[in-house]
């Protein structure tokens, strides 16, 4: 946690709550995250982290608390909500790609009607991001006839379009099959080495435990224990973390 | 199984070729029975002849119309699209975050108003549309001072049955196009969102125009079965073919082989438009949807 010294956080969530309906699934969650830090959430089924990650953009409306994101709060009603979203990159299970616009039209479409960046321009950034993720060949191609693991790409792409300062991933492996896991997580991988702030919501383990600098482990709503891969996967300190890890680990 | 497929479909193509065939021959054995109710000077006895007769002298009148039909079907359904649009912009609007009382108020009017019309509009039969529609429009004009005859000229009654479809079907194609919103995954809406893009943009530039695409089978069909009910419009004297029809039937006072005329002519606009609409939808790659009952 040496990136937290003498800087401020990115992103600093203070007593976070949200209910659906009567079921209470985020119970006061303080949290922050600091520039060039790659975050990974894990947690079981239902513990709260994807709705934690979509409340940061406020995709989901908290009920309680404070979302400060450089310096500004996405709670307060007067914050410009669409211009903290331009800055905030999200990559979602399903992928989600628009399935009127074929890949490089996915890419452009924001750049162009939200920054107001010249057609030229964002079409370069596209063919740069997508070149990166390896789809150099796909950038005309119908955004559905593709894989999952290219969807994946080009929805990673599309968000690093819009020159985010920080990255949510949303569990953007669980909707891929076991085989072409490892493409997208290379592509995260070479994302982190490469400075970016992530918070990843994951049940990949393994990445977790090789690309994070924190892991946070959430348990029925609340941050239960969280720590570099090292502690909270070497020695972690509560009972129910243990038992979580054990199913992981064992294999 | 693929042989029996391959069977089936060759016995298939071989009835319909029977039952081709068989109209062919029939049709070309009628034209003696044409040619003799073309010539003849009073209507034939027979019912053949007597429909040739009919539909070749009442031909102008069928002209004028089909023509009719066909514009109040098309401006109808065009006009209908646009409105629907509109209406089915305030039926979705959905309280956002920082509205102001005010603003809030005017989309719970707004989504009020749509349901209320679209409940009125489908609660109610298209001909007591009409009706009510041509004669409060004729009062309104009145009203102001105008003669009958003035009135009369602004307020046709091709102008409200054209309007009275227009009106009829915004509410049938906004609830189409709702449900055109509704099926594209909202995930999409979600994605443009996370990107910066507002309720606006991502609704004119990410949903609406697969909505659109989504529903172009269904907007076909509203124009199939607005051809076919348009045909209710003739009560308030709007010149259409079911109104020609009945002018024909009373000039030669006969009424079986005209309403067959009608049903015949009916019959081949709206496979013709149902066969242009698979075509369209084929090419704008939207599955194309079969031939629709009335609404």
């Amino acid at each position: 946690m040496t990136k937290q010294t003498n800087t401020e956080a990115i992103l600093r969530i203070e007593g976070l709550e949200k209910s659906f309906g009567s079921l209470k699934v985020l119970k006061g969650i303080d949290f922050e995250v600091y520039p060039g830090e790659v975050v990974c959430v894990i947690g079981a089924s239902g513990s709260g982290k994807s709705t934690l990650l979509r409340c940061i953009n406020l995709l989901e409306e908290p009920d309680e608390g404070h979302i400060w994101f450089e310096g500004k709060d996405l709670m307060d009603l007067s914050t410009d909500l669409e211009e903290l979203r331009e800055r905030i990159g999200m990559v979602f299970q399903s992928f989600n790609l628009f399935n009127n616009k074929n890949v490089l039209d996915n890419c452009t479409l924001a750049p162009v009607s939200v920054k107001g960046l010249p057609r030229q321009e964002a079409r370069e950034t596209a063919i740069r991001h997508l070149e990166a993720v390896g789809l150099s060949d796909f950038i005309h191609a119908d955004s559905r006839r593709l894989s999952g693991g290219q969807k994946q790409r080009v929805a990673i792409a599309r968000a690093l379009c819009m020159d985010p300062d920080i990255m949510l991933f949303d569990e953007p492996t669980s909707a891929l099959d076991p085989e072409i896991v490892g493409e997208v997580l290379d592509v995260m991988k070479r994302l982190a080495e490469g400075g970016m702030t992530m918070i990843v919501v994951t049940h990949e383990m393994a990445f977790a435990k090789e690309v994070s600098d924190r892991v946070v482990f959430m348990d029925n709503g609340v941050i239960l224990e969280q720590g570099t891969p090292e502690e909270l996967f070497g020695n972690p300190r509560e009972a129910r973390t243990r038992e979580f890890l054990s199913r992981y680990l064992e294999d | 199984m693929r042989a029996k497929r391959h069977l089936s479909n060759r016995i298939r193509n071989l009835l319909l070729l029977v039952c081709f065939a068989a109209g062919g021959i029939w049709l070309f054995s009628l034209i003696p029975t044409f040619r003799r109710a073309v010539a003849a000077t009073s209507n034939p006895t027979d019912f053949m002849g007597s429909l040739f007769y009919m539909l070749w002298n009442g031909r102008t009148l069928f002209g004028k119309g089909v023509k009719t039909t066909v514009i109040i079907a098309l401006v109808g359904t065009a006009v209908a699209f646009v409105l629907a649009v509109l209406l089915t912009f305030l039926r979705i609007q959905t309280p956002g975050r920082g509205d102001s009382p005010l603003v809030l108020t005017l989309k719970q009017l707004g989504c009020g108003f749509a349901r209320i019309y679209v409940a009125v509009v489908r609660g109610t039969p298209m001909m007591v549309q009409a009706l009510i529609f041509y004669y409060a429009g004729f009062g309104l004009f009145r009203s102001t001072g105008m003669s009958i005859a003035e009135v009369s000229k602004i307020w046709s009654f091709f102008l409200s049955g054209l309007l009275t479809v227009s009106f009829n079907s915004t509410a049938y194609l906004s609830e189409v196009l709702r449900g055109g919103i509704e099926s594209v995954d909202p995930g999409q809406g979600e994605a443009a969102r996370s990107l910066g893009m507002s309720t606006w943009k991502t609704m004119l530039l990410v949903i609406f125009p697969q909505a659109v695409k989504n529903s172009i089978p269904a907007i076909g069909n509203e124009f199939i079965i607005n051809i076919k009910d348009s045909s209710v419009l003739s009560v308030i004297g709007c010149y259409d073919l079911m109104f020609a029809t009945t002018s024909v039937a009373g000039i030669y006072y006969k009424a079986l082989p005209v309403y067959c005329i009608a049903a015949v002519i009916y019959l081949i606009l709206t496979l013709f438009s149902s066969l242009i609409m698979k075509l369209i939808a084929k090419r704008m790659d939207a599955v194309a949807a079969p031939l629709p009952s009335s609404n």
